[in-house]
């Protein structure tokens, strides 16, 4: 078998994982390119308040005293705040992405026995292998 | 207008606004889209969450933090995060629906 098959379908299962519907999406719009990731909401309450808990913890880590000058905003709480804040940077957290790494580094490194090698990759080489022992 | 008109112009108008904010497979949730350049960007973004709230924490006055060394940047940052996040699609249907009902009462 050609090494240049082999090639051609590690490329084609690479670009499939790069196309999968998880982690960062490229979009384009125009002539310009860019990804987009995706944040979750419960419903219009919680979409309200993690907004507003992100602009609170911008305003407390700018002043000095901890405190908002409004009596208004008094009643809100840094804790919550700042835990709001870090729940979103956890929703945030590329783990798909991480995901779809390890699939790209099992078929780049040819990681056979990696569990997300890809079987038609594993025929390919085997085929190679048996072609290779036949020769010799 | 009458009513089974109003009624399917309503319909309309919340397909089209489920079809913006509640698409995707995460059915039942709300989902916004963030633009990033990239991988990297997203991962700055997060660190920028997690400074500001370092510096929320410690009441904004820590000076020379060799993590924070500039805050204001980052306390930006989270802002920009904020527009993005900024419901424009819901007021615009919102509008919309006030328009309607409006018509139907004159």
């Amino acid at each position: 078998m050609k090494k240049g098959k082999l090639n051609k379908v590690k490329l084609k299962e690479l670009q499939k994982i790069f196309k999968s519907t998880y982690g960062l999406q490229a979009e384009t719009c125009g002539n310009k390119k860019f990804m987009t990731a995706k944040v979750r909401f419960e419903d219009h309450e919680d979409y309200m308040m993690r907004v507003s808990a992100l602009l609170e913890t911008a305003v407390l880590a700018l002043d000095g005293n901890g405190e908002f000058f409004s009596d208004m905003l008094s009643n809100k709480s840094k804790p919550d705040s700042i835990r709001l804040t870090i729940e979103m940077a956890i929703e945030l957290l590329p783990h798909d992405d991480l995901f779809k790494l390890r699939k790209l580094l099992a078929i780049i490194e040819d990681d056979v026995d990696n569990q997300y090698y890809p079987e038609e990759l594993k025929k390919l080489l085997k085929d190679k292998k048996d072609e290779k022992e036949k020769i010799n | 207008m009458k009513k089974k008109k109003l009624i399917r112009k309503i319909r309309d108008l919340n397909e089209l606004y489920v079809d913006k904010v509640k698409n995707g497979p995460s059915k039942g949730y709300l989902e916004r889209k963030i633009v990033v350049e990239g991988h990297q960007e997203l991962i700055f973004l997060i660190s920028n969450l997690i400074k500001v709230c370092i510096r929320t924490l410690e009441n904004g006055d820590q000076i020379g933090d060799r993590h924070i060394p500039n805050p204001e940047f980052n306390v930006s940052e989270v802002l920009r995060l904020v527009l993005d996040l900024i419901p424009y699609e819901h007021f615009e249907y919102l509008e919309e629906l006030e328009k309607l009902l409006h018509k139907t009462e004159s």
